[in-house]
């Protein structure tokens, strides 16, 4: 499994007969709050695209904040998918998985961060979304 | 002359692939969503979310 988009956006859902994803406002990537440390409730969008050989195994997929200096700055979140191949599949096709929904980054300071997307476990990021945060005092 | 329509159909291989979910890195939780009108509901509460934090969203200039 890759990662073939992941975006910040105002809104992300997916539209479930269509399999398409439905952003609004993609590409967030700064911030401005009032205060930190802060909770930054965002909507968050993952495109990942599989082999026919992985469909129906089972992976994990991690979410997690680093900092500017790669240490970890969230709880790291999990959920598991496991892709099938739908009826139009042709040989040798790759397929898509599509996640979108809402996320909280905690953010302790003004600064640079990524949100780092994983599988299995692994410490290396297989897909980052960087993102700042300054402090507005409007 | 009549003329010819065509009805293009546009779905995603991910019509079989997809989550909807809740992703909490407060507290390293995740809730998947299953009620259609759940995406819906969540947009409303991070909207309110975003306005008590006074949060704004800012495109990063060109360089």
């Amino acid at each position: 499994v890759r990662v073939q988009l992941a975006v910040l956006a105002r809104y992300a859902e997916v539209e479930e007969q269509m399999g398409l994803l439905n952003l609004t406002g993609a590409g967030i990537d700064i911030f401005g709050v009032r205060s930190v440390p802060a909770d930054l409730p965002v909507h968050f969008a993952l495109q990942l695209r599989f082999e026919e050989q992985e469909v129906g195994i089972e992976r994990q997929v991690t979410l997690a904040v680093k900092g500017a200096d790669l240490a970890v700055e969230s709880q790291p979140a999990s959920f598991s998918i496991t892709p099938q191949l739908g009826p139009y599949h042709a040989a040798g096709w790759q397929g898509i998985y599509a996640v979108a929904g809402g996320i909280v980054l905690p953010v302790t300071a003004a600064g640079t961060y990524f949100l780092d997307v994983m599988f299995d476990g692994e410490s290396e990021p297989a897909g980052s979304v960087p993102f700042q945060v300054f402090l507005d005092a409007e | 002359m009549a003329e010819k329509t065509h009805q293009v159909q546009e779905f995603s291989s991910a019509r079989q692939n997809h989550a909807s979910v809740f992703v909490d890195l407060t507290k390293g939780r995740v809730t998947k969503l299953h009620d259609p009108g759940a995406a819906h509901d969540l947009a409303d509460k991070i909207r309110r979310q975003q306005q008590v934090l006074g949060v704004r969203f800012v495109s990063r200039p060109a360089a």
